[in-house]
């Protein structure tokens, strides 16, 4: 027996098959796919998954019993009885046996929610000679759903000489791909639902070809990793697909950011840039502050829900018709003194210090890339504020500098962890698209709940209670931009999406369906399913530009349950129908 | 220095730096145009070793006399400071946990 061919859960099955320990093999045999575990007149089989070696000719293998379909040719899928796993273990041809269950139906929910079985079947498109290149967390490149289509990784936090396009980390390709290492698991995943190719698990475009830029999660990074996949895709005469599931909010929510004009000037024919919308559909991380002249305007700002000190930063825009003036307040209540646009050629920043912190304020006069006004501030709460049983709330205050100074700056708070919140009536559940979501040329795409239910590894029910099914996730996070661009523009699955689990990563255990497959919700995995299917219309027409592409996919798109075709802020133009693409 | 091509992160950081000469700081560099070989030339000696001609944006880690030196260039945009952005999906941020 070559147990290294066999998928762990396999051959932990195999063994209690031959310890006898039918008592387990009967509780996994729903959610595992064993068959006959109770039938002394059957064999003990189990449905699996044959990863076969190229053209690998199987018609030598004759065990009774043994049903092998012939609809794949590098995945095929069989119903083998557990003593003839032995056999298909040393076959030549095979190279790995992976178990069957469950995850099937959680797929074909995504799949099936979106018609993209029946756009497949007709159209014959796999994604074949399309380059998709995924910038995240990196992939595990030892995962069966990409064996042999992983072009090259370039891990930017190794260490080495890089590429032409950044002059840091290493290009890695064949047997070093498996230098670099994804232990957060959000790329593996992210890859398997754009390109996954295993019997289980079938991504969008399971014939592309993958390029992961493992980042540093840098505007830089990233920047330079959106330039390397495409110069690559030119060097293979390939079309190529670029999948963003990444955003923030330390930009001007209008798509005139360094990293957005980047992705902007690379796109074009052959060329498409997919990017998540965001997840903060449900937090209050967003205010806009209308300003009346000289009346003081407050939005508190909670530095962590959960209570930690953290730093913080406020990011606000407005109009260069207004000079407004910032300060802020600290938990104790002693303010900053209000600073106003600074003279040309005086620095912008000015550091503060308060008893509870210290204070940064930068009031830029207007920036040269979309003529509106800027200031930024970055508060360091002091560590012993944060031991009173409150919440430290702090205070941002805006004002105009005359009776006549009327208008409104949108603010946005962030910080490392994702939980600072803004609090007050004047929060508004809008313009959480950041960069690069924000970026006009790329299909900005938000999550709906496909699946709400699954069996996690230890067999037990699984459910997402805080979903509706069928419906936009509550987290999805809202356009339009501050200029009233249209974003996001499509709705694909993105909850709760099974695809491939990075076997460096340790995700919770009650989402992990086995050693191969997770269960994640985000507009990350509603990205990646959008990416897919660019390359699949790559496929068909090479030449398609974002601006067709987002013309395609708008006019199959529409909101479920509703007559409207107008667009809407949390669903832009509505849930992708693949059926007719 | 010409404030207006810099970002307010980026005017921030570049307050909090002592050494003028350390190139520390990570930058975006927006270009007007596609840059000429002169320009090029200008981008590299500020560190700028990526720059090329089909690009309008580039990166580096730049010292604080970097940035001031091509702020002051009619031909750079803007200069942004390469801030964080984070994954989209339930591991981190907007979760399960």
């Amino acid at each position: 027996m070559e147990y290294a061919k066999l998928a762990p859960t396999l051959a932990a099955a195999y063994g209690r098959y031959l310890a006898d320990d039918t008592a387990t093999l009967r509780r996994q045999s729903a959610s595992l796919g064993w068959v006959s575990v109770d039938e002394p007149a059957k064999p003990t089989r189990a449905v699996v998954s044959l990863v076969c070696a190229p053209d690998a000719n199987l018609n030598d293998v004759k065990v009774q019993g043994l049903e092998i379909n012939g609809g794949g040719d590098r995945v095929r899928t069989a119903i083998v009885p557990f003593d003839a796993l032995e056999a298909l273990s040393e076959h030549d041809g095979i190279e790995r046996i992976v178990s069957s269950h469950l995850l099937r139906p959680c797929l074909d929910e995504a799949r099936s929610s979106v018609r993209l079985d029946s756009f497949q079947h007709d159209s014959r498109l796999t994604g074949k000679d399309v380059l998709i290149g995924v910038i995240d967390s990196g992939v595990d490149s030892k995962h069966p759903a990409f064996q042999g289509r992983i072009e090259r990784i370039w891990d930017q936090t190794l260490s080495g000489s890089g590429v032409p396009e950044g002059h840091y980390g290493l290009e890695l390709k064949g047997s070093k791909l498996t230098q670099s290492r994804d232990t957060d698991g959000h790329g593996t995943h992210v890859s398997g639902i754009c390109t996954g190719a295993d019997a289980a698990f079938r991504g969008v475009a399971p014939e592309a070809r993958l390029v992961m830029v493992k980042t540093n999660f840098l505007d830089n990074g990233i920047t330079d990793g959106v330039q390397y996949i495409f110069r690559l895709g030119r060097e293979l005469g390939l079309p190529a697909v670029v999948n963003l599931s990444l955003g923030g909010h330390s930009d001007s929510h209008d798509g005139t950011d360094a990293l957005s004009l980047a992705i902007d000037d690379e796109t074009g024919p052959g060329r498409i840039v997919c990017c998540a919308a965001g997840n903060e559909g449900s937090d209050d991380i967003h205010a806009r502050v209308d300003v009346h002249g000289t009346a003081v305007r407050s939005v508190p700002c909670i530095p962590s829900i959960k209570g930690r000190r953290r730093d913080f930063m406020l990011n606000g825009w407005y109009s260069a018709s207004n000079e407004f003036e910032v300060a802020v307040a600290s938990p104790s209540g002693r303010a900053t003194e209000f600073q106003a646009i600074r003279s040309p050629g005086e620095t912008p920043a000015v550091t503060h210090e308060l008893p509870d912190g210290l204070v940064e304020i930068a009031t830029q006069p207007s920036t040269s890339l979309n003529s509106d006004r800027n200031f930024f501030v970055i508060v360091h709460p002091e560590r012993r504020a944060a031991n009173s049983p409150l919440l430290p709330t702090w205070q941002l205050l805006v004002r105009g500098t005359s009776g006549s100074d009327r208008g409104h700056a949108d603010v946005w708070i962030l910080d490392s962890s994702g939980d600072a919140r803004l609090g007050g009536p004047l929060t508004s559940d809008d313009m959480k698209i950041g960069s690069p979501g924000c970026c006009s040329s790329a299909i900005t795409v938000a999550a709906y709940a496909s699946r709400t239910s699954w069996v996690d590894i230890d067999g037990e029910d699984q459910e997402a209670t805080w979903l509706r099914l069928d419906d936009i996730a509550d987290f999805s996070s809202e356009g339009p931009l501050r200029d009233g661009g249209k974003k996001p523009d499509v709705t694909a699955p993105g909850a709760m999406v099974v695809a491939s689990l990075s076997r460096d990563s340790e995700p919770d255990r009650f989402l992990t369906l086995d050693t191969e497959h997770v269960a994640l919700q985000g507009t990350s995995m509603a990205c990646p399913f959008m990416a897919g299917l660019c390359a699949l219309l790559l496929q068909r027409d090479n030449d398609l530009d974002p601006v067709r592409v987002k013309k395609i996919l708008k006019t199959h798109s529409a909101i479920p349950r509703n007559a409207s075709t107008q667009f809407d802020r949390k669903w832009g133009f509505g849930l992708i129908d693949a059926a007719d693409l | 220095m010409d404030y207006k091509k810099l970002d307010a992160p980026l005017t921030l950081r570049i307050e909090s730096v002592d050494d003028r000469e350390s190139r520390v700081i990570p930058v975006i560099v927006r270009l007007a145009d596609a840059p000429s070989d002169e320009q090029l030339a200008v981008l590299r000696g500020a560190g700028v070793s990526t720059a090329s001609a089909e690009h309008r944006t580039v990166s580096a880690d730049l010292s604080r006399q970097d940035v001031e030196r091509l702020s002051d260039e009619p031909w750079v945009a803007m200069l942004s400071l390469a801030m964080p952005r984070f994954p989209m999906g339930s591991a981190r941020r907007g979760g399960l946990s």
